[in-house]
């Protein structure tokens, strides 16, 4: 059976709307407060969709990020129907897809990603660390579409009509793809299982 | 092409998906140096991009030189002040991002953006023309403080304030030249936090306590805001817990708090300003609409005169378009299957339904980036939220725009020029248009029995502006 581990990308508590409004005036230290809040699920999720050994790329993506979200903040409605997470998210699931779209990056290796991090010590820890290297290697190989909504779904805990805005696709074809993306790493993960 | 599924899976445990990668040590402050990088380098640009490239002509040179009188004349009187204690300190400045002005030794202005002023502070008594913006004052004890605005003067003697310019239609008739109409006029709007501030303008005073509001439309007295004068349902209620002014000897860190607490209060207000200039937009916006002369039916295309006539006189549009996003839509073998499709058939509708999002897509991000300015939203946002925005830009006017259109369909007026107008009203023109083919399209790929085979979005949004 895998181990439970701690996930640390659990949706952030939101910024509370005062500090919002300060940081769509464009004011530091509420921009700053935005960036400690959400800078964690925006390096989670940057981290999986791009996949291992490319830490340079995902800084740079993470920074593309905070920036566009600041240019486009004063938009942000803050009574609509989008939380902040979630558009946060939405840009950087689009910096990502794009970015890996563009062709420029190879995939990554999925030898490379089973063997990522630190040597596991306890017999438990190295079936959690095989399970986890096995899962992100699955994910490499899936089609970035599927990866972003799998990851969204799945990690991040967006409603599936939150991934059809964000992914800009239908209600249907989020449900498709989830379903092919969590096929696929089901069959990953039971390889580890046998 | 494969198949779309319906079905739940259920999610991968959060167990299993290994450590997140975590942000490096500093990651804020890396981004937070960027910005600010980003942000003089579009001053840089911005300057770079205004400044002449040619001699200025003698009008430019005319201009230029009514500007200096006109700053000199200013200064001019600045020096009429009385000398009293403390020293001289004079400035100007044009914002192009919020900035933080100290005023001599008589206070701190914060400039938003787009604001202009110009002050003096000369033996304790200070000068302040606000031409432009909005402005935050906070105000030392001490001489006479004036800030001097093109629609009326505010004077305090210590105090904290907001005065915001804008410029409104004037809602008086005027009756100038023979002519009754509506003039452009310098709107002020002076908001209190703190002590009392006296709002003069045509010889009439106002004195405004903390949490309250004047408002003075060029060429008329001050009015109160939320006072006996007050407008009703504009006016917004501010509870400000009424606060002593800072001791003449009060340390730096009690007044930066203080400060802090300012701004914290200024953001709370604006938070409660949207929401009530959100309820007055769903007031007018909202309530019932005219019943339209359709009877509810969910009819897109083929309109009798008589039923374009009924809905011009409901403001009322309706169209149905494909989706489009990011992504172009696919018809899928499920769909494909239903509509009794040949696989020729669905290559030449996926073609189409791809050549309609590109079309949609680009003209909807030109349009979207001519309403806002934000280019970079243009990349980020999805359809819905510029669509969104597009309108929000528009205000109420876009009543006036499907009135408009409307009627050019019900043949009341005569066809409108698709190219020209608004961003709302060539948006609203182009879903029209491509609502339109869309069923055309439908037609010549599906048949008759398949018109809407490409339609997965259908409006009806009708409803007058209460002034007409």
């Amino acid at each position: 059976m895998p181990v439970v581990t701690a996930r640390t990308s659990r949706p952030p508590a939101e910024l509370d709307e005062v500090t919002l409004v300060r940081a769509q005036r464009g004011e530091d230290a509420a921009c700053r407060a935005l960036v400690e809040r959400y800078q964690r699920p925006v390096f989670a999720l940057l981290g999986r969709m791009i996949g291992a050994g490319r830490r340079p790329l995902v800084e740079d993506l993470a920074q593309e990020t905070f920036l566009r979200a600041f240019k486009a903040l004063p938009a942000f409605d803050r009574g609509g129907t989008a939380k902040l997470s979630s558009w946060i998210l939405t840009i950087a699931t689009r910096l990502a897809i794009d970015e890996l779209r563009r062709g420029e990056l190879p995939r990554a290796p999925i030898e490379a990603a089973a063997t990522v991090g630190v040597a596991p010590r306890g017999e438990a820890e190295a079936e959690r660390h095989l399970l986890g290297a096995r899962l992100a290697a699955a994910l490499a190989t899936l089609p970035v579409d599927q990866r972003a909504t799998v990851l969204l779904a799945d990690v991040h805990e967006l409603a599936l009509d939150e991934i059809a805005r964000a992914l800009a696709v239908e209600l249907g074809t989020v449900k498709s793809r989830l379903s092919r993306a969590r096929a696929r790493l089901r069959d990953a993960l039971e390889e580890v299982h046998e | 092409m494969s198949s779309e599924h319906d079905d739940e899976t259920p999610p991968i445990p959060g167990d299993t998906w290994g450590p997140d990668e975590a942000p490096p040590e500093g990651f804020a402050d890396r981004v937070m140096r960027a910005r600010a990088h980003a942000a003089a380098r579009a001053s840089v640009e911005e300057r770079t991009t205004a400044a002449p490239t040619k001699p200025p002509s003698r009008r430019a040179r005319r201009a230029a030189l009514i500007g200096i009188v006109v700053m000199a004349a200013a200064s001019a009187t600045f020096f009429l002040w009385p000398n009293g204690r403390g020293g001289t300190s004079s400035g100007s400045e044009d914002a192009l991002a919020r900035t933080s002005v100290r005023l001599g030794g008589r206070g701190v202005a914060v400039a938003e953006t787009g604001a202009r002023l110009a002050w003096h502070v000369e033996g304790g008594a200070a000068r302040v023309t606000q031409v432009r913006g909005d402005v935050f004052y906070r105000v030392e004890p001490g001489g006479p403080f004036v800030v001097s605005t093109p629609a009326g003067e505010v004077e305090v003697t210590g105090t904290c304030f907001r005065v915001r310019l804008t410029e409104e239609k004037n809602v008086n008739p005027m009756i100038k030249g023979g002519a009754i109409g509506a003039a452009l006029a310098t709107v002020a709007v002076v908001t209190v936090y703190e002590g009392v501030v006296k709002v003069h303008a045509q010889g009439r005073e106002v004195s405004v306590p903390a949490g309250q509001a004047a408002k003075v439309i060029g060429g008329d007295a001050p009015r109160m805001l939320n006072g006996p004068d007050g407008e009703a349902g504009v006016a917004v209620k501010i509870d400000i817990p009424a606060e002593g002014d800072p001791a003449a000897d009060a340390p730096r860190e009690e007044l930066l708090a203080r400060d802090r607490r300012h701004r914290d209060q200024i953001a709370a207000l604006a938070v409660r300003l949207g929401k009530a200039e959100g309820e007055l937009q769903s007031m007018r916006t909202g309530g019932p609409r005219p019943p339209s002369g359709l009877g509810g039916e969910r009819k897109f295309y083929d309109f009798t005169p008589e039923e374009l006539k009924e809905m011009a006189k409901n403001c009322e549009i309706r169209y149905a378009i494909p989706q489009f996003g990011l992504e172009a839509p696919r018809i899928s073998d499920k769909q494909a299957s239903k509509l009794g499709l040949t696989a020729a058939q669905v290559a030449q509708g996926n073609q189409y339904l791809a050549e309609t999002n590109e079309h949609l897509m680009k003209e909807l991000r030109a349009l979207y980036v001519e309403a806002t300015g934000d280019a970079a939203g243009a990349e980020t946002l999805d359809p819905q939220a510029m669509q969104t925005e597009i309108e929000r830009k528009s205000g109420v006017v876009g009543d006036d725009i499907r009135k408009k259109i409307a009627e050019e369909l019900a043949g009341l007026r005569p066809p409108g020029d698709p190219t020209s107008g608004p961003p709302l009203e060539r948006l609203t023109r182009m879903l029209l248009a491509v609502s339109r083919e869309a069923r055309d399209r439908g037609i010549a790929i599906g048949g008759k029995a398949n018109e809407r085979m490409f339609v997965s979005n259908s409006s009806i949004v009708s409803g007058c502006s209460d002034e007409e």
